[in-house]
């Protein structure tokens, strides 16, 4: 795996491209901030998400009994699985039951998550991702590069020419209007010969049984009302009690992620279509793992809108691909440390710990404090990431003994004085590769201060 | 009152013009200041790198040599967030709880305890300003941009607002992160200075003459990048702006 | 052990303490006219509006926004001469130009009408699979916040299917710009009776 530095510096080769990309999605974080400013009481619904999120993980065992037992009641059939693998195989038992070869799905970063589309196809199931931006990565063998806008990393002339190759477009045509409409004659035809749908849930209440899928498209709801046959893959953290609840979530959700008021659509899903079967599989990998973790089970509150993305100054400059996992920028990089520290634990680095993501996140995740605390453990653990432990123990007890300081600083600044700009030497020679270092006064503020003390007396 | 000077370490070596205006500012404003000489560092560098445990030390240290003052006083919005928000990791004795309460930066001195509401300053040139983000968004120096609906408050703003002759430009993005972010700035240096550039070109297309800010370590790097690129814009910290008498 | 036990004892042994569940208040807009905010926002979303002073109205407007003569379908026990439900088979309504529905609230704020499988005639699809949609409410159900309409809406009892629709199907995929009418229903036209 190549580190996320290296991959950011690879994407910043091409400045105008990563200005193109900044600016995407900084225009969505202003659509965002306009929509924001018409709730007066945007802050009040924050806590308020927050705290309905937390109650639910303080009871999330009681709601998930509850829920299943409603949606049983509505007419559902509700699966368990502990990981990845689990949630594929009823995937597949569910299809095989069926006879069903064909499956459209519309967004679910679950499905990605737990590599639902390659396991499927290796079955000869043909999966029809429907989302507009999902098809285009599925037809370029891509994951999403970001949890809304999946396909956000990509120039209209890339999707022309795909187009043109899979659906046979007019070669050279770039109009997205164009484009999208003949996505939408491709995407009708899959959505009458498939057998089986399956959506990703952004709600599930536990009082009604229901899942709420919210989408601008209304692929899902194509999917789900002509197949015969409904999957809802949900994580056990989406859970909500009370349908009233989705009120706060719903105005919340589309206004941090677009900038809309609402999705076009928030469809409520209760009980199969007549002569129809309603699958809900409750999936946990590693959910309740990160539950028992203190300082980190508060990013399961997380409703996936994307807004600490489009707001991360480094995600902006660097593209969701370069994180390498499935839910990228500050949110991926404190929920994927938790499931594999040695692969992802590079990634609470990757942040200036500005805290524009905490600021941003409608369920108030504290993200810039977690990423700090990740990086304790990153180092802990003894990874590279965290520096070498005994060299910083070293360090760190020169900087507690004031005399060690102050001839370490001294000796820094006239190094500098000698070798002054551009020379590169000693660690400095990375800061120095586009930038020169701050030139060295003749005398420290220490200095000074102990000559007007002395001039004084 | 009492009050004792932080000066962070890089501050006290490269950018020792900044903390003498801290100084002579605090002293001007009638401030019984002092300067503990035996002082160190408050151990964010090592911390925000994942080291905290090695930091230890150093929290003691600074605990030991600021406990007996009334206030202390940094002119950087990063090292007093450190102080206040991550020596939670130390036992909470007296002298701990008493050094986190009262470690204050510079501009949130002037105007919640100083209470000042106008200075002898005059610094007439077009300045743009940076808002750092540990003192944005976590000292609350002002309201970030993301807090669309709170009343939008900026301490740096009102304070420059006193400084005779003093433009502030209007930028396109009143608080983004500069890129520094002290291990970052070497971890990640591609996005590092793409993001000190950005920031820069959003000063200097404004007509910013000076870029200023209340944390010289963004300075630094944006100094830097300045100096490589031969941009003409300058930068100085917030304290040299409000100790300016107008030359 | 099945995994449903494992996961539960999991989260049983993981949880954190209780956490209290607040009581939500119904936050209400500040919009004193709350007809003119909704049909503000649902133009802004993409959809037209259309007032009429007389339900007896609604067919002719109907044919002044559709003259062409092409598939419609309604769901509207007093619109005659259009054609109804008469399957419950979703494919059969691929091809339908224009679907007529009721909405039961519209929410000023996000300019969202909720509708469920009772007005639809439990087709589901129909105001997905079709190439316009229509939504006839009065303006009498017309609220101020999600939080008044999901009071009124209370537990669901009979519908097993319900949703808000906001407007046209969209898309920004492609270098967010904006293209009305993805996979779902190209235009949306709310009339409004009194
Ligand atoms: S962490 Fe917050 S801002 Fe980021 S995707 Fe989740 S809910 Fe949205």
């Amino acid at each position: 795996m190549m580190p996320h530095a290296q991959k950011a510096a690879i994407f910043n080769k091409d400045e105008a491209r990563t200005d193109w990309h900044d600016a995407s999605l900084w225009m969505v974080r202003k659509k965002r901030d306009f929509a924001v400013s018409e709730i007066p009481e945007w802050e009040f619904l924050r806590e308020f998400a927050s705290d309905i999120k937390m109650h639910t993980l303080s009871k999330l065992d009681d709601y998930l009994e509850a829920f299943e037992k409603a949606a049983i009641q509505n007419g559902a059939i509700v699966h368990w699985a502990a990981d990845a693998k689990e949630h594929n195989d009823i995937v597949l038992s569910i299809l095989n039951k069926h006879q069903a070869k064909k499956m459209v799905k519309s967004k679910s970063m679950l499905t990605e998550e737990c590599h639902l589309n390659e396991f499927l196809e290796l079955h000869n199931i043909e999966v029809i991702d429907s989302d507009l931006g999902e098809r285009i990565i599925q037809m370029l063998d891509e994951p999403p590069s970001h949890i809304v806008l999946p396909a956000i990393h990509l120039k209209k002339e890339e999707i022309g020419e795909l187009f043109h190759r899979e659906l046979h477009t007019e070669k050279g045509a770039t109009d997205p209007q164009y484009l999208t409409e003949a996505a939408r004659h491709h995407l009708r035809e899959k959505f009458h010969t498939a057998q089986v749908a399956l959506t990703g849930v952004n709600f599930g209440i536990a009082e009604t049984g229901e899942v709420v899928v919210c989408t601008n498209e209304g692929n899902a709801d194509m999917g789900v009302h002509l197949t015969p046959v409904q999957i809802h893959s949900m994580g056990i953290e989406k859970l909500i009690p009370r349908r009233s609840d989705l009120a706060v979530f719903t105005r919340l959700l589309a206004r941090s992620a677009t900038g809309q008021p609402v999705t076009v659509f928030t469809s409520h899903h209760r009980n199969p279509k007549p002569a129809g079967e309603m699958h809900i599989i409750l999936v946990d990998n590693g959910r309740t793992e990160q539950l028992g973790k203190p300082d980190f089970r508060s990013s399961l509150k997380c409703i996936r809108c994307g807004a600490c993305m489009n707001t991360c100054p480094i995600y902006r400059r660097s593209g969701g691909h370069s994180y390498e996992t499935t839910i990228p920028g500050p949110i991926g990089s404190i929920l994927t440390p938790g499931i594999d520290l040695k692969k992802h634990g590079q990634l609470p680095f990757a942040s200036t710990l500005c805290g524009s993501c905490t600021d941003v996140c409608p369920v108030k995740i504290d993200i810039h404090t977690q990423l700090y605390k990740w990086r304790q453990i990153v180092s802990e653990a003894g990874l590279p990431e965290g520096g070498n432990k005994t060299m910083m123990s070293i360090m760190g007890s020169g900087l507690a003994s004031p005399s060690f300081f102050h001839r370490l600083g001294n000796i820094g600044r006239k190094l500098l004085r000698i070798f002054p700009g551009k020379e590169r030497f000693l660690s400095f020679t990375v800061w120095t590769k586009d930038r020169d270092l701050p030139k060295a006064p003749v005398e420290s503020f220490r200095e000074w201060y102990a000559k007007q003390a002395k001039d004084a007396k | 009152m009492k009050v004792g000077l932080f000066i962070p370490c890089y501050m006290d070596q490269f950018y020792p013009q900044a903390a003498i205006a801290t100084y002579k500012l605090l002293l001007k404003l009638g401030c019984d200041v002092e300067y503990p000489e035996g002082q160190t560092c408050c151990g964010q560098p090592l911390a925000n790198a994942g080291n905290e445990a090695a930091s230890r030390g150093s929290y003691l240290h600074f605990v030991t040599m600021f406990e007996k003052y009334d206030y202390i006083v940094a002119p950087s919005g990063s090292c007093v967030y450190h102080v206040r928000h991550h020596f939670d990791t130390l036992d909470q004795t007296d002298a701990v709880k008493k050094v986190r309460a009262k470690t204050l930066d510079l501009t949130e001195f002037l105007l919640d305890v100083l209470q000042i509401s106008s200075l002898p300053a005059k610094y007439p040139h077009k300045v743009g300003l940076h808002q750092s983000c540990h003192g944005l968004r976590g000292l609350h120096l002002a309201t970030s941009s993301e807090l669309v609906n709170k009343p939008s408050a900026s301490k740096l703003h009102e304070l420059l607002s006193m400084v005779e002759g003093l433009t502030l430009v209007e930028l396109d993005r009143k608080d983004e992160c500069c890129g520094f972010g002290g291990t970052f700035s070497v971890k990640e240096p591609a996005i590092s200075v793409k993001m000190g550039k950005d920031r820069i070109k959003d000063h200097f297309s404004k007509g910013a003459e000076v870029i200023t800010a209340g944390d010289m370590s963004c300075l630094m790097h944006l100094e830097g990048i300045i100096s490589r690129q031969n941009i003409p814009i300058k930068v100085i910290h917030i304290a040299e702006i409000l100790n300016a008498d107008g030359i | 052990m099945p995994s449903k036990e494992s996961i539960l004892s999991k989260i049983k042994a993981n949880r954190p303490n209780l956490w209290p569940l607040p009581d939500v208040p119904i936050f209400e807009t500040l919009a004193t006219d709350k007809k003119t905010l909704f049909i503000q926002i649902l133009e802004r979303g993409g959809s037209k509006v259309h007032c009429i002073d007389d339900s007896t109205q609604i067919h002719q407007v109907i044919t002044t926004h559709f003259p062409e003569d092409k598939r419609m379908i309604s769901t509207l026990p007093t619109l005659e001469g259009i054609e109804g439900i008469t399957t419950l088979h979703p494919d059969f309504y691929e091809g339908t130009e224009v679907a007529i529905i009721e909405g039961l609230i519209g929410v000023a704020e996000n300019g969202a009408l909720w509708v469920t499988e009772n007005e639809l005639g439990n087709v589901r699809v129909l105001p997905f699979i079709a190439q316009h949609l229509v939504m006839v409410i009065s303006e009498k159900n017309i609220v101020g916040t999600m939080h008044e309409a999901y009071k009124i809406l209370g537990l669901p009892t009979t519908a097993g299917f319900g949703v808000f629709i906001a407007g046209p199907s969209k898309t920004a995929d492609i270098e967010q710009s904006l293209v009305i009418g993805a996979q779902g229903a190209r235009s949306l036209l709310v009339i409004l009776t009194p």
